[in-house]
């Protein structure tokens, strides 16, 4: 059938209304990263920056050699790629049970979990809690405390209650334990779901910085998102930053602006492997939860 | 489902109280960490005294990454004790304490609320003035010589607590500085010296291209809305001789507080006018110190009144770099009747130190002799602040200098263990400030600083009972409408009676009958 | 005598078989065990070993005390909070709000743009305007907000720029208590519209093609397709959705408003999550923020639990 010219209008006006959304969502990332790039005079001028028109590195060079910068990187990169891996193997070990009707007392131990996600004991005992288990001031109080994401693991609790269960009982029949038909085939039949998790979980962790402020103090154990906010949110880091190291503070708007692209870069980078899976995945998921 | 919820309940509960239980034994209030040195002074021969061990952690700005610095083993070794280093940050200093770690030395950087609840609480150590006097003489006689009025600070509920502070440069004032350029671009000859040439000066800054790009992109002035709100416009308001985040002297020998004076009110009237006419910049309600500095040397404003003089003699060489001449201003003549400046006044909070060294002597009397000598003797101060001679500095005209790389990057400073960490009275003694006082500092000081007058709080850091109860939510208060009051349509006298009003009822009249009943029960007892 | 004993014994012989049923059932998913408990002591660690730490609601906190050896204080904490803190009224306030405003304008939002980008014949441009409108979710807010507040910026940013050319005078939205409410809205839609398309995209794919056939056949025009096919095909998405938002009113958004607020703005920003910040880490208030925080879990557990018995109603699948 052929469209009609009322249809036609309303898809010129669809990709319109479209286009400019997606100018209001990429604009400031392209302004950000061209400012980044700019002089500081022209970084400072007021209106719209497409692109750099008087290209100044000095504020990517000041940040690129800043130590703190890479510890950080290097600390995020950790957390985000072993917190991940252990989330998830945790995740699969602690929803696929609970997702098996056979399992004994099954909502009882549903409701243990559920029950944590309304109810905490609050700063005091959790800083104590941490501090009993020698895991202050360590890396690893980025990820063992968190580990299992009540949400997410529910979320792969549901996926697993949908897959068939004739396919596992055929290999019960010859022979296979739980554990092995959860890793043989209940997960590899899980991968959308599974790199949905992922990404859930490797951006939380690259993102976070809250348990940073209250459990790290030595400065080579902080994470990257602890540090930009001192540079961009609290200023905090201008007196070593801007001012004394470099002995010039009319930079920082540049600083600020490298320092913001150069955390978003490696999600950027990530982001169009991993899309394909994850849109299919969000839907598996989401719709069953 | 009903019957398994009630199960899990009840075995949540025996589970909760079985870890419970478990945790609220380590949860005694004794700093970790003490196992592991004890191994190491066994070895030590016997006729040598046992080392005491300190738990440090003086600084949360300056924290060494790694144990066992120069600094750490230089110390330890002069004075024969063991230093454990308990790394914080400002954000999660408070969590430790609560959490029963609580050094023998604390920050430095303490505010006078949290020392009254710690004081209140048990967590910090009660000491005698008289054992800090016996100890601590030169120090004492240092701080006295500024103000003998620093033990004030320290007293709570009778008894004092920690070792009092000054803060050398505190008594000197905030220099009103403005481009120079600009100046001469708009056609003035000098900085302004009454509030009616200031008020030209904001506008033609405004309106007159003072940096020539054709644009009206440039404004008079911003203001420290952000923090530290005793700062905002702080100019002005000294011109009406106030501050209205102090406490001020009235006439009848009452005490009464900056914010709801009259002079404060007529301040705020000219600022607000002056907002509406447009010549603030409108964003000064979220800049902090960085930000101002910033705008004042990328020339969006013309005009910075956050430094006292030792800040502007670190950034002469930035000023320079970014093509301004600074020039150095007076406080303006005002309602005042003479020029003022504000100022933070010399005295701080005290030097806490943890409560378990109230119980052990032999601790507290080796901790204070080490701050004396921290604090006055040439040698260990030089060597806990700039290093080994040669090495990290070398002296010129009788004023230390770091040698590179150590004169630029801070981290190589931290890694020797310098700074705040192990000395927390950097700049606070008499006796040890030569050193950061080369001859072109004291010109420059004498210049901007010689025949200022200063207004100054005249409690300072003080704390009595209704203050610590209630102020914070009153300067929460003050904050939102003192902004409000700022940028509000002409409505500064409707908003600040308002705010009398509510500050008065929310405590503040407490406060200040108990502030003027310590003010005089001072003044009687200088006289 | 007879009579009675019997029954007696033939329970304790059912309890005995019962009890070695369930032995069996156990034994039966030993491997499942195997799995499961290992994370159930995570969680008992983690999330039931610090719940003790509830009674600081009760107490007076005393760092040189701990958390059992505190004094009691009854409802102290509750009485300051309800009746004599300015700030309780407000928090609370603002923090039930701005999570209205989030739901007003920010649940519509990305079904909206479902329901444009379904209607899309140009599957390239789709997908890549899908691709775009998901980016800024990845993004914490600590980076958006240095973003947010370069592009409103009354100075130097892009938004004050255009009302310029306008002729308006410049606003300064994340300083201006008028303002600062709509632009925590704003900025959360900005993040979230394109992610949150993804669920109501998935229930469009799935509403049968059929039933437009026999609407064009009809001569039912786009508009009316969308309104009578389309939106009750996702309803019940919507319903779920929005019965799920409703459980998060207490939430209004800590990390966003915490990286965006500043004191300007406290009195229409300041929600629980940050009031708790303030007066438990840095005003070591530790028993308040307790009682703070034990109001807030009850109200949000009352939410969640009613939430989902009316979801069980409306005949869907509860999220419990």
């Amino acid at each position: 059938m052929k469209p009609t010219v009322g249809e036609n209008i309303f898809q010129v006006f669809l990709v319109i209304i479209i286009s400019l959304l997606c100018i209001v969502t990429i604009y400031p990332f392209i302004h950000i990263a061209s400012v980044s790039l700019s002089s500081p005079s022209e970084a400072m001028r007021f209106g719209f920056h497409l692109y750099p028109k008087e290209i100044d590195l000095t504020a990517w060079k000041q940040v690129l050699s800043q130590k703190k910068i890479w510890i950080g990187f290097g600390n995020s990169a950790f957390r985000t790629v072993v917190g991940t891996g252990l989330t998830l193997f945790v995740m699969a070990l602690c929803a696929y049970p609970l997702s098996r009707k056979y399992l004994p007392h099954r909502s009882f131990y549903t409701m243990i979990i559920l029950f944590t996600m309304f109810f905490g004991g609050g700063i005091i005992p959790t800083y104590l809690l941490i501090k009993d288990l020698y895991l202050m001031n360590s890396l690893w109080v980025y990820i063992v405390p968190g580990l299992i994401p009540t949400f997410s693991m529910l979320v792969l609790r549901n996926f697993f209650m949908s897959i068939p269960v004739e396919l596992e009982e055929c290999s019960k029949i010859d022979g296979a334990n739980d554990i092995r038909i959860l890793f043989q085939i209940v997960l590899p039949l899980s991968k959308p779901v599974l790199a949905t998790l992922a990404l859930w979980t490797a951006v939380g962790h690259w993102n976070s910085w809250f348990d940073a402020v209250l459990y790290i103090s030595d400065q080579d154990k902080q994470v990257l998102q602890f540090f930009l906010r001192e540079i961009v949110i609290t200023n905090a880091d201008a007196e070593t930053f801007g001012r004394s190291v470099v002995g010039n503070i009319k930079y920082e708007p540049g600083i600020k602006a490298a320092t913001v692209i150069f955390a978003i870069l490696p999600i950027l980078i990530v982001y169009p492997f991993l899309q394909k899976y994850f849109v299919k995945g969000t839907m598996i998921g989401s719709l069953k939860g | 489902m009903k019957h398994s919820f009630k199960l899990a309940l009840a075995l949540l509960l025996a589970l909760s109280i079985m870890i419970a239980g478990c945790s609220s034994n380590s949860n005694t209030p004794a700093a970790n960490g003490n196992s592991k040195n004890n191994g190491n002074q066994s070895g030590n021969s016997t006729d040598a005294e046992e080392p005491i061990e300190i738990i440090i952690s003086a600084s949360t700005w300056e924290v060494p990454e790694e144990d066992n610095t120069y600094v750490q083993q230089y110390l330890e070794e002069k004075f024969n004790v063991k230093f454990v280093n308990l790394r914080a940050t400002d954000e999660n200093f408070k969590i430790k304490v609560s959490g029963g770690e609580i050094p023998d030395i604390f920050p430095h950087n303490i505010s006078e609320g949290d020392m009254v609840n710690w004081a209140r609480q048990g967590v910090i150590a009660s000491i005698s003035a008289d054992e800090i006097k016996q100890y601590m003489p030169d120090y004492v006689a240092d701080v006295e010589s500024i103000d003998p009025n620093a033990w004030d600070i320290g007293l709570i509920d009778g008894k004092n607590f920690g070792i009092p502070r000054v803060w050398l440069n505190g008594s000197t004032g905030f220099i009103p500085t403005y481009n120079g350029e600009w100046l001469e671009a708009v056609g003035l000859s000098g900085a302004p010296a009454t509030l009616e040439e200031f008020e030209q000066m904001l506008i033609k800054f405004r309106n007159e291209d003072p940096d020539g790009n054709n644009e009206q992109d440039t404004y008079g002035m911003t203001g420290r809305g952000k923090d530290a709100r005793a700062q905002l416009f702080n100019t002005v308001y000294a011109a009406y001789g106030v501050n209205p985040y102090q406490f001020k002297a009235a006439e009848d020998g009452t005490i009464t507080w900056g914010g709801i004076t009259e002079e404060a009110k007529e301040a705020t009237k000219l600022i607000n006018k002056w907002y509406m006419e447009g010549l603030i910049d409108p964003e000064f309600m979220t800049d902090d110190n960085s930000l101002i500095g910033q705008k004042f040397n990328s020339k969006k404003v013309g005009f910075i009144e956050t430094n006292m003089y030792h800040h502007l003699y670190g950034q002469q060489q930035a000023f320079e770099e970014n093509g301004i001449t600074p020039v150095y201003g007076k406080g303006l003549l005002g309602p005042a009747g003479k020029p003022l400046q504000m100022s933070n006044g010399a005295l701080q909070v005290p030097l806490l130190l943890g409560a378990q060294v109230e119980k052990d002597e032999a601790k507290r009397i080796k901790i204070l002799q080490i701050l004396n000598e921290l604090a006055t003797n040439d040698e260990i101060y030089l060597t806990t602040v700039f290093g080994q001679e040669g090495v990290t500095y070398e002296m010129k005209d009788g004023v230390p200098t770091f040698l590179p790389p150590y004169d630029t990057d801070g981290d190589q400073r931290l890694a020797m263990g310098l700074g705040g960490f192990y000395n927390p009275f950097i700049e606070r003694a008499v006796s040890t400030w030569k050193f950061h006082m080369p001859q072109d500092k004291l010109d420059f000081k004498q210049q901007l600083t010689d025949g200022a007058e200063v207004i100054a709080d005249v409690l300072g850091p003080t704390v009595f009972d209704s203050k610590a109860k209630y102020f914070a939510n009153l300067s929460a208060l003050q904050d939102e409408y003192f902004t409000k009051a700022i940028i509000s349509n002409n409505e500064v006298d409707k908003l600040l009676e308002e705010f009398k009003t509510q500050w008065l009822k929310a405590g503040g009249q407490d406060i200040l009958d108990e502030a003027t009943k310590v003010y005089q029960e001072r003044q009687a007892a200088r006289q | 005598m007879q009579n009675a004993v019997q029954p007696k014994t033939k329970r304790a012989k059912r309890l005995k078989l019962n009890l070695r049923a369930t032995w069996n059932e156990y034994k039966k998913s030993k491997y499942l065990f195997l799995m499961l408990v290992p994370t159930l002591v995570w969680y008992v660690i983690f999330h039931y070993g610090p719940l003790y730490g509830v009674q600081l609601a009760f107490k007076e906190f005393s760092p040189m005390k701990g958390i059992w050896g505190s004094p009691w204080v009854g409802l102290e904490h509750f009485k300051f909070l309800f009746f004599q803190s300015p700030d309780f009224l407000r928090i609370f306030r603002n923090t039930v709000l701005i999570s209205l405003y989030n739901i007003v304008f920010g649940f519509p939002a990305p079904i909206i743009l479902a329901l444009l980008l379904n209607e899309l014949r140009f599957k390239f441009f789709k997908r890549i305007a899908q691709s775009i409108s998901y980016i800024p979710h990845f993004f914490s807010w600590v980076v958006l907000a240095g973003i947010i507040t370069v592009m409103l910026s009354p100075s130097e940013g892009p938004v004050n720029y255009i009302l310029k050319m306008l002729g308006m005078e410049p606003i300064y939205f994340l300083a201006d208590t008028q303002y600062f409410r709509s632009t925590l809205v704003a900025t959360g839609i900005w993040k979230e519209i394109g992610w949150g398309t993804i669920i109501y995209l998935a229930a469009l794919s799935g509403v049968d093609p059929t039933l437009y056939e026999a609407a064009k056949i009809d001569g039912a025009s786009r508009p009316k397709q969308t309104w009578y096919i389309t939106l009750p095909s996702i309803l019940p998405v919507i319903t779920i959705m929005f019965i799920l938002s409703l459980g998060g009113i207490l939430n209004a958004g800590f990390d966003q408003i915490f990286n965006l607020y500043n004191p300007a703005v406290y009195e229409v920003a300041d929600i629980i999550d940050t009031y708790v910040y303030r007066a438990g880490i840095l005003g070591a208030q530790f028993g308040l923020t307790t009682a703070v925080g034990l109001f807030k879990n009850i109200i949000g557990i009352t939410l969640v639990l009613t939430t989902n018995y009316i979801v069980k109603k409306l005949g869907q699948e509860g999220v419990l």
